[in-house]
């Protein structure tokens, strides 16, 4: 509390994405149970489980999309539905189309700019930014799973936002467009920005993330850094904590 | 929040209507539809005149015919209106609309008054062009009326008025629903289909049939009293205000519950 007591004269602390005992329950099953973590500025945390293990559901109540059962998820030390100007907070590229395909790339990002009176300056220099340009005209309907992507990550930079959230971004991505998503994501951290990113691919996200935290059916069942978790459980790579971790709460939970 | 974040929400909308191809070729077609198939019902008419019968000729009603096509082009009203909704959520657009509107009331309100503001817009347009247009073609009959005449104004501002009504049930049946098909099955169950179950217990009460979106907008746009067994189920002309507003609150309540929801 103190800090809504600071001065009006400096910026806010920049803060990241921080849950605390969420509990999401959906149709009398417990999606996500007391879960608490936090994502920091200047770091990639990785989100990290099985399908179905509730990286979506965590995502989706970070982004306001859902309503936690209990609990509370903050951005910028917010709720997003409070958020005054959520796009200069927040960028998010989630793990499934989100562009009208009827609409051209350029059409899209206009009409999430308008919400927020970003001009067309910015859209056109986010479509070359993101290597789109020369398709911008062309209707989403035409373009490839990667150049969607490119477009959705485009969307997520309008409004040049301290946090980023990702949700499985990688999925389907041939090789080139894997390596521009995680050089984008160091990128980000490096500028001081908070990304949390969701994935099954512990390959991927030992090679992205500077922490992890490991979510089993719900529960976290690890958060540290990438090293921390990999020497706790007594592997030698994230994949192989990971299934150690796995294997481990599988016997306590039975 | 509502205040400060609803023009730019609005601007959103706008431009989400704009640049959709759909959008212009729905509103295209409807006006076409609108005016065209008054004017060829007209022409038939004028046409049929000299043979006609006395109690026939008697019968025509210049204003009503007016409206004739548009009874097709509430199908596209309602359509623009479900369009608005199911393009949001049948695409998986609307989670990155609701990133960048988080407030659910303000996406509705945009959205309610841009799909509103256009169908009144382009309504009154095709009420006012088909009426012109009839007018016009019924000259050789004698009969044809004016704008300036008793209630004329009335019943033709209230034909536009009822399409825009007819947008926003689309709206609230869209969003409601989520996917287009279902969405415009609906829609047409209760914008077309609803007087066979109205009809069906006016045996106890003639208020389901009042109640009807058909029966209220012909209460506002008729100018010759109503006879016969309808006369029993349309609304006085108070009555029938209310139902329009009613369905559009009605569309707008169910919208703003349905999208304050998970997605």
């Amino acid at each position: 509390m103190l800090s809504s007591l600071g001065s009006p004269l400096l910026p806010a602390p920049v803060e990241g994405i921080r849950l605390t005992d969420v509990t999401k329950r959906r149709g009398g099953r417990l999606v996500l149970d007391r879960v608490s973590f936090e994502a920091r500025p200047g770091a990639v945390t990785g989100l990290v489980g099985a399908n179905g293990a509730g990286k979506s559901s965590a995502v989706r109540l970070v982004l306001g999309l859902d309503r936690a059962t209990g609990g509370t998820a903050l951005v910028c030390g917010r709720r997003y539905r409070d958020l005054e100007r959520p796009l200069h907070a927040v960028g998010a590229v989630l793990d499934s189309p989100t562009a009208h395909p009827g609409r051209t790339a350029r059409a899209h990002l206009a009409c999430l700019a308008a919400s927020h009176g970003i001009g067309r300056q910015r859209v056109a220099s986010l479509l070359e930014q993101t290597g789109i340009a020369e398709h911008a005209d062309r209707r989403v309907q035409t373009f490839s799973l990667g150049m969607r992507q490119r477009l959705a990550v485009a969307a997520a930079l309008l409004g040049d936002p301290a946090v980023l959230v990702l949700d499985e971004p990688v999925n389907g991505l041939d090789p080139a467009g894997i390596r521009w998503i995680r050089v984008l994501m160091r990128a980000w951290a490096r500028e001081g920005r908070a990304v949390l990113v969701s994935s099954h691919l512990m390959g991927e996200m030992a090679s992205t993330a500077d922490r992890v935290v490991v979510l089993r059916r719900g529960r976290v069942v690890a958060d540290g850094t990438v090293p921390d978790v990999i020497r706790s459980t007594g592997a030698d790579s994230l994949e192989e904590a990971y299934l150690v971790l796995d294997a481990r709460t599988a016997q306590v939970c039975s | 929040m509502l205040v400060s974040s609803l023009p730019r929400a609005v601007r959103t909308e706008l431009t989400k209507l704009r640049t959709l191809r759909s959008s212009w070729l729905v509103l295209g077609l409807t006006v076409l539809a609108g005016i065209g198939l008054g004017v060829l019902s007209a022409r038939s008419t004028a046409h049929a005149w000299a043979g006609m019968l006395a109690a026939d000729r008697a019968a025509l009603d210049p204003v009503g015919s007016s409206f004739d096509g548009l009874d097709y082009a509430e199908l596209g009203f309602g359509a623009l209106g479900v369009l608005a909704m199911t393009g949001e959520y049948a695409t998986g657009m609307v989670r990155v609309s609701l990133l960048a509107v988080p407030g659910r009331w303000v996406f509705v309100i945009a959205k309610a008054l841009v799909v509103g503001g256009l169908g009144a817009l382009v309504g009154e347009v095709c009420a006012f062009g088909s009426f012109l247009a009839v007018q016009h073609t019924l000259g050789p009959t004698g009969r044809a009326v004016q704008l300036g005449d008793p209630h004329v104004l009335r019943a033709v501002s209230a034909a536009g008025l009822y399409l825009a009504i007819v947008a926003l049930v689309g709206l609230g049946i869209g969003a409601a629903v989520r996917h287009t098909g279902p969405a415009v099955v609906a829609l047409v169950a209760v914008v077309f289909l609803a007087w066979p179950a109205a009809r069906a217990v006016e045996g106890i009460s003639t208020l389901p049939s009042k109640l009807l979106l058909a029966n209220a907008v012909d209460a506002l746009v008729t100018v010759v009293p109503v006879t016969g067994p309808q006369a029993a189920r349309v609304p006085g002309p108070g009555l029938a205000c209310g139902v329009l507003v009613g369905y559009a609150v009605a569309a707008l309540a169910i919208a703003g519950w349905r999208a304050g929801r998970d997605t």
